[in-house]
């Protein structure tokens, strides 16, 4: 038994560090950091690098990982990114650190390579690593290295916190940034610090974890979950609490392997469900208490979002009578609507002159544009970042295929199915969640995408040794074009239903849930009945976007549904634009199409280019909010306009009508 | 409105261009003039893409060989390479540029993710090779178009003798098995080889099929082998996993001796960290390792160092699969009729008998055996090579021959 509660006091160590260096950034810039699982893997694949790889000594690499790379890139970061983000929404914080954590794994292939580690790979302590006994229990220098990092980062943080002058700084500024800068305090520089800080414990934990994570990027995105866990029942603003909680996790997923069969799979289901039900059992007994000020975090991403409705609803009002009609609140939607039904049109051209792989791949984008249609209405309207949309889909693959292939029904009967399948799951996952607040939303969909992972999508009985279970399509949609008709029917019909709603009555209630929550309650809304709805018809739609998929691909294969691959699809949602329809299908178009030129036309080293592309342009929201998709809209108009005004005058000169068109600004269609 | 026609204009035009030229410069397939078309599905990036570098160099180089010898019925044979990126719907992205877009008539589809392709590839009626991964298709109905580089796989999965005979042989007296939970062939495999131990009366002290693929926490496991006490280990696990594994045993006190992994022979052991670690392990190879120096083995390596830059101080080990899936699609384009096809392909392939890649499989083996021939964790005919790890060298066991089994009775 003291074996496995040191074994479980080690791995909850390494969950504190990182818990640690959430709480950190949160209490100090309001920034809950999604790449902090990524950038720890980052680290130890550069540790792995200089130690392993190029035979750097143990302390130059870790000093150079740890002590200088990390705390200058979250500087770095800091000054480019975070810096910035410290008064943004819930929801452009969230993207943003999502796209970073998108970007960062593909970023380390590059720099890195792909390095086959045999064994374990090098922690701090030298090879071959030493082992203690203490009271007859083994205990390895790493995992000593591993305590006494956490012990020593609990003693100086707690020292420089309480007796220094520096902490009492930092404290002054988590207390009231503004009384702080009165006393001549700089926020920004201890916002800095603070993330460099973060970083550099991010690095460490890399570090420390790798021996026992390997070199995976999944195995990280598992300790962010873990963290994020303690993070949130120490209700974000509680040091010691996270630490406990992350000790107290380690123990009992430890205590778990030991009383679990070891010839069962019981354990491997149990492991990654326990930060779900420590998160469970505080939903149930403490969420009463949580502190995260929702009303005001909800108001500002509804003003954020309502500003931008008013800006093109000015520019009608400036524009005559004509343009007037179509740019009428809702402009942006109205806009968006209009090119969605000419995107759809010019879709439904390709297949009649592309060839089977290109029409193969409009299928696929076609059939992702509406699993990603799911975020339009949860994210893009509700306002609510849901991190399990990749789940919901993947039940309705796995639902699709059974009806189809087990129960022999219909396909389309099945796909319809699907999605009243996953609408209980949406609804119980927003009933647990809508009420606590933006960023729990985020925090607890993304643990119980990883509890769907393991308890679900790895059982034997939908993974079939391997062969998943075959989905049928309808039998009018067999091929290739027609398939691809058939799915941009389906995005057609649900697109024209989500406008709709936008329309409806509980439509307007949706957006005046996310504009404010206290107003929509004044007026006699129930804002958390009509975000629980809205969690549950986005599932449906997720559901018959994951269906669809499972009928592109023949099976229902639902490794191709992790939580990390959901990331990814938040990240390309928000990349093009989160908020319209016409966004949701070019951004499927997006990830089907982009890695099929970059397979199609360029070498094998660039694969892993588009992720971070998709990452990258994610962190854009921070600057475009509307995503790529405004831009390009912002060029096209401009380009429009400046046609328009060569075609009725003709060239002029530098004073010319032509040359008073002004360019796009870098804010597109939001200026 | 224009500014919106505009933006999918611009896109939609984007996207024609871009897909336009795809498909132009293609069509006709192989035909009955000009090289024949082959493809390659590996993970040349993404998350196992260390594990399968060099499969693309090996395929290519047996491809090379037979060209220099006049390539198949006097024509050439031209290799196409996609990457899956190490998903399973990027494998099926890439069958469907080599078959849609590159006109290939035979697929290796050396990956993890092969099962995201394979009713594709099935309804296309496109031979596949490969090295029986991820899943039990390769001898299960109606998969009958794939072709394992070693035989195909009974499905029912039975117990062979092959294992647990050379255990009891080296010594063990009892087992400890480990394979991961979240990977029904290791885990089958260990369970397997526990019975095989079993039956040939090793004790089976231990057995945990609960790890987990991409974790090398394998603290439990390690605490639960030192409470059981067994003085060999048996892991179906990938190679890094199995050593992680023995390690976190040692330092937790088990007293394991001898260890024997299904996976793990490789050049890159030499001269590491792991290399003390793993001193008088055995690993099973399903080919003839460089080792045994056999005519076989001699010409292969000549020929990888040729075409794919295989060192003369390094061997082959796991990227040899590129090498073995290259020999099946030569055999069945040489089965097939004079103007090979996907079809022909296949039926002619299934009727061959004998069949040894050149002398590297441990037993001939018989294309017409679908559903049969050897067993999951065991090469064709239910035989292995086993290569050990004494100093700073791999030696094979027994005699340099294979060691071989058939299903344990009863």
């Amino acid at each position: 038994m003291t074996a496995y509660v040191l074994a479980g006091l080690v791995s909850g160590s390494i969950y504190a560090l990182t818990a640690l260096g959430l709480v950190s950034t949160y209490l100090s810039a309001g920034v809950l950091n999604f790449s902090y699982g990524a950038y720890a893997f980052f680290a130890a694949s550069c540790y792995y690098f200089l130690h392993s790889q190029h035979h750097w000594g143990i302390a130059v690499s870790a000093v150079l990982v740890v002590l200088v790379i990390s705390p200058l890139l979250g500087l770095g970061l800091w000054a480019v990114l975070f810096r910035g983000l410290a008064r943004s929404t819930t929801l452009i914080k969230v993207a943003a650190t999502i796209g970073l954590s998108v970007a960062f794994p593909p970023v380390a292939q590059i720099l890195f390579g792909k390095p086959q580690v045999y064994g374990t790979p090098p922690g701090l302590a030298p090879q071959p690593v030493a082992v203690y006994h203490v009271l007859g229990v083994a205990i390895t220098m790493d995992q000593a290295i591993v305590l006494a990092c956490l012990a020593a980062v609990l003693v100086i943080g707690g020292v420089v916190l309480r007796f220094t002058g520096a902490g009492l700084v930092v404290r002054a500024v988590v207390d009231s940034e503004k009384m702080a800068a009165l006393t001549g305090v700089s926020p920004q520089r201890v916002s800095a610090a603070v993330w460099a800080f973060s970083y550099l414990l991010a690095g460490l934990a890399g570090v420390l974890v790798a021996p026992i994570l390997g070199l995976g990027s999944d195995g990280f995105t598992f300790l962010m979950a873990t963290a994020f866990t303690a993070v949130v029942i120490a209700r974000l603003r509680h040091p010691g609490r996270a630490v406990v909680v992350a000790l107290l996790i380690g123990v009992a997923t430890s205590l778990v392997q030991k009383w679990a069969p070891p010839s069962s799979t019981l354990a491997q289901d149990l492991v990654p469900a326990v930060p779900f039900l420590f998160v469970f059992v505080f939903i149930l007994l403490g969420s009463r208490r949580v502190t995260e000020e929702r009303g005001d975090h909800e108001a500002r991403l509804g003003a954020a979002l309502a500003g931008e409705d008013e800006r093109h609803h000015r520019r009608a009002q400036a524009a005559g009578p004509a343009r007037r009609r179509y740019l009428a609140a809702p402009a942006a939607a109205g806009r968006a609507h209009a090119g969605l039904i000419v995107t759809i049109v010019v879709l439904a051209v390709l297949p009649a002159v592309l060839n089977s792989y290109w029409v193969g791949l409009v299928g696929f984008g076609a059939a992702m544009g509406v699993a990603l249609l799911s975020f339009t209405l949860v994210t893009g309207e509700g306002g609510l970042i849901s991190l399990a949309q990749v789940s919901f889909a993947g039940i309705g693959s796995a639902a699709v295929a059974q009806f189809t292939t087990v129960n022999g029904l219909p396909a389309l009967l099945a796909l319809a199915l699907a999605g009243l399948v996953a609408l209980p799951f949406g609804l119980v996952v927003g009933l647990l969640t809508v009420r606590l607040g933006d960023l729990h939303v985020a925090l607890i969909t993304l643990t119980f995408a990883l509890l769907m992972d393991s308890l679900a999508f790895d059982s034997s009985y939908f993974f079939q040794n391997g062969l998943g279970v075959n989905a049928s399509r309808p039998s009018f949609a067999g091929g290739g074009a027609s398939f691809a008709y058939f799915a941009l029917v389906i995005f057609a019909l649900l697109a024209l239903f989500l406008v709709s709603v936008r329309r409806s009555t509980t439509g307007l209630a949706v957006v005046a849930a996310r504009w404010s929550v206290p107003g929509a309650r004044t007026i006699g809304l129930s804002t958390t009945a009509v975000r629980v709805q809205a969690m549950g018809v986005s599932a449906v739609i997720a559901a018959i976007g994951g269906g669809l998929l499972a009928m592109y691909q023949y099976a229902s294969l639902l490794n191709g549904f992790s939580t990390g691959q959901g990331l990814v699809w938040l990240a390309v949602a928000v990349a093009v634009g989160i908020r319209s329809p016409l966004g949701a299908l070019l951004a499927g178009l997006a990830f089907a199409v982009v890695p099929g030129i970059f397979t199609q036309y360029l070498p094998a080293s660039w694969t892993p280019v588009p992720t971070l592309l998709f990452g990258l342009a994610a962190i854009g929201m921070v600057r475009q909010p509307d995503g790529l998709l405004a831009d390009i809209g912002g060029l096209a108009h401009w380009l429009g306009r400046r046609a328009a005004a060569l075609l009725a005058h003709g060239p002029a000169g530098p004073g010319g009508p032509a040359a008073r068109v002004s360019p796009p600004r870098p804010q597109g269609v939001t200026r | 409105m224009r500014g919106a026609m505009l933006t999918t204009t611009v896109a939609a035009a984007v996207l024609l261009g871009v897909t336009a030229c795809g498909s132009s410069g293609s069509g006709g397939g192989s035909g009955a003039s000009g090289p024949i078309k082959v493809g390659l599905i590996t993970s040349l990036s993404g998350p196992l893409a260390a594990q399968f570098a060099g499969v693309n160099n090996d395929f290519k180089a047996r491809i090379d060989v037979q060209n220099a010898s006049g390539g198949v019925g006097g024509r050439r044979i031209e290799v196409f390479v996609a990457d899956d990126a190490g998903s399973v719907q990027g494998n099926l992205t890439a069958a469907q540029k080599l078959v849609d877009d590159d006109h290939v008539i035979a697929v290796a589809d050396e990956s993890a993710f092969v099962a995201g392709a394979i009713r594709f590839l099935k309804q296309q009626g496109i031979p596949v090779a490969g090295g029986q991964y991820s899943g039990p298709f390769w001898g299960q109905q109606p998969y009958t178009n794939m072709f394992g580089d070693w035989g195909s796989i009974n499905p029912g999965s039975p117990v062979y003798t092959t294992i647990g005979r050379y255990l009891k042989s080296v010594g063990a007296s009892s087992l400890g098995s480990v394979g991961f939970g979240d990977s029904p062939s290791s885990k089958l495999d260990a369970s397997n080889q526990a019975a095989s131990a079993k039956a040939a009366g090793v004790k089976v002290a231990y057995l945990s099929t609960s790890a987990q693929i991409g974790s090398n926490d394998f603290s439990s496991q390690a605490l639960g082998l030192k409470q059981a006490g067994p003085d060999t280990l048996y892991s179906s696990m990938g190679g890094s996993q199995s050593i992680a594994l023995l390690t976190a045993a040692r330092q937790a006190g088990a007293k394991i001796t001898h260890s024997f992994f299904i996976s793990g022979y490789s050049p890159s052991i030499i001269g590491s960290s792991a290399q003390q670690m793993l001193q008088g392990a055995d690993f099973g190879v399903y080919y003839a390792p460089q080792q045994a120096d056999t005519p076989a083995t001699r010409a292969t390596a000549a020929a990888l160092q040729k075409y794919a830059g295989l060192s003369k101080s390094s061997f082959y080990s796991f990227d040899l699969v590129g090498w073995l899936s290259a020999s099946v699609i030569v055999r069945g384009l040489q089965a097939a009729d004079a103007n090979p096809a996907p079809a022909s392909f296949i039926s002619g392939l299934r009727k061959v008998r004998g069949y040894t890649a050149g002398g590297l499989l441990p037993a001939p083996v018989n294309f017409s055996d679908f559903g049969g021939g050897t067993t999951e964790g065991l090469g064709a005919g239910g035989c292995l090579y086993v290569v050990r790890l004494a100093g700073g060298a791999f030696q094979v066991e027994n005699g340099g021959k294979p060691i071989c089994g058939g299903p344990v009775s009863g």
